[in-house]
């Protein structure tokens, strides 16, 4: 290693606190950055400092291209690993504001590939920490490297240069090809994903519109419409705030209905319209058992399911279940006998309290 | 409330024996900690006598955390805390063995 090279080294060794730090406050940048949107699905926010031996290794390689530190661009590497391709825009000019852009050596590959080929696919952005931002002066100006890239581009990537490939030189032609060929695939994914992901918002935008115009009938439940039902439906809504009421100052956890996709099947509860029905014939039975237990208890939250939960329960009661296969349903929650059958006990005892009360 | 934690490796332990109530709450959030490395986490509730709403607060934050971090269970749940998890709806989302 010559002396400019030593020295770059040296300088390394003692910037290397600063790198960790502007580390720290990039990545978390970069996750308030990610986080405050909705429906941006990221797999990971990664960084790492260059370990010594690898910039020497660089050094050994590429020595000549760097006059010092300040040259070598990727000291701290970070990298947002999103799900569909789509984003990385959205990221990126999230990026443009936040950070200064160094745009010489900044590269978008998915640009700057030829046409007729398949590779690499990443957008790699040079930046610095803005002075005068509140950010503390020692880390200021430094370049980092952001990459951004899909889960499928990130794959492809790992597994391209973990196989030894990563010079393009003695590589065999069948190789290049057959990684050409996966990137192309994983680019028509990535393209797929891309139309999955706004078939299923439009689809919930479809059902949301009709569950607004109480067109609700013929909507088969599953994950989508059900999640739209149980935010939109006005009738739905009126019987929660009921529930919610016997319960002072309650607080609501939201959680996934998703769950009830199988009790409701249970129940023959095949569309909207069925739950509908369910619905106005249980309400008043739900909203007594639901009385009935909250009177011995001083609670103050409760799922966002309990309004399914109860009117599940009372849909066994109305409509005529055994207990044979009212057990069978808290199978479905409960898992074992003992649990589902005490359930089942507990269900039977509030009703038979309630008919005593009346 | 008592709190007895046992590690091992990535696996986190937690038997709880008393009632987890607005006083004791906190401090068994406090010991549960931010559960750094831990990606199996085993809430032991065969001394739990009670749980309030703020018990279950702390257990549902702590459930939040392990969904990122790996894997979280109750057991030895008795069946009237486990009436508490029914009646809130939170059993949907706990798993209790």
């Amino acid at each position: 290693m010559n002396l400019k090279c030593k020295m770059i080294m040296e300088e390394y060794k003692e910037k290397r606190s600063d790198f960790i730090e502007l580390g720290d406050v990039v990545h978390s940048i970069l996750k308030e950055i990610t986080s405050k949107r909705e429906n941006m699905y990221i797999l990971a926010i990664e960084h790492r400092i260059k370990t010594e031996k690898s910039l020497a290794g660089k050094l050994e390689l590429k020595g000549e291209k760097y006059s010092s530190l300040e040259d070598i661009t990727d000291i701290l590497g970070c990298r947002i690993i999103c799900f569909f391709s789509d984003d990385i825009d959205v990221i990126a000019k999230e990026i443009e504001q936040k950070f200064d852009v160094d745009w010489d050596n900044s590269i978008d590959k998915r640009a700057s590939i030829a046409a007729e080929a398949f590779g690499y696919l990443s957008l790699h952005y040079i930046c610095s920490l803005p002075f005068g931002k509140g950010y503390p002066d020692n880390i200021c100006g430094k370049k980092f490297e952001i990459q951004i890239r899909t889960t499928l581009q990130h794959t492809w990537a790992v597994i391209n240069h973990d196989l030894g490939y990563k010079s393009e030189f003695g590589v065999p032609r069948s190789v290049k090809r057959g990684f050409s060929q996966v990137a192309g695939l994983l680019e028509i994914a990535d393209e797929k994903f891309v139309g999955l992901r706004d078939a299923i918002f439009a689809y919930s935008d479809d059902v949301r519109a009709k569950i607004a115009d109480n067109d609700v009938e013929s909507i088969s439940i599953d994950a989508v419409s059900l999640y739209e039902y149980m935010k939109h439906n006005k009738m739905m809504n009126e019987f929660y705030k009921e529930l919610v009421s016997l319960c002072e100052n309650c607080e609501i956890s939201i959680i996934s209905s998703n769950i009830y996709l199988e009790q409701l099947k249970f129940l023959s509860k095949n569309t909207l319209g069925d739950l509908s029905r369910m619905l106005e014939r249980n309400r008043e039975l739900a909203i007594k058992m639901a009385k009935q237990l909250f009177k011995t208890t001083d609670l103050d939250i409760l799922s966002s399911n309990a309004a399914l939960r109860f009117l599940c329960r009372a849909e066994l009661i109305n409509a005529g279940y055994s207990e044979e296969q009212m057990k069978e349903f808290m199978k479905l929650t409960y898992g074992d006998d003992i649990k589902s059958e005490r359930q089942t006990k507990r269900l039977l005892s509030v009703y038979e309290a309630i008919k005593d009360g009346e | 409330m008592t709190v007895t934690k046992t590690n091992e490796s990535n696996k986190l332990t937690v038997a709880i024996e008393g009632r987890i109530d607005t006083t004791t709450a906190p401090q068994l959030e406090a010991e549960i900690g931010e559960l750094e490395g831990v990606n199996e986490l085993v809430l032991d509730f065969a001394g739990v006598e009670y749980i309030s709403s703020a018990g279950l607060r702390v257990v549902l934050k702590t459930q939040k955390i392990m969904n990122v971090n790996g894997e979280m269970k109750l057991i030895n749940v008795n069946g009237d805390v486990m009436d508490v998890f029914d009646i809130t709806g939170f059993v949907d989302i706990l798993t209790i063995e």
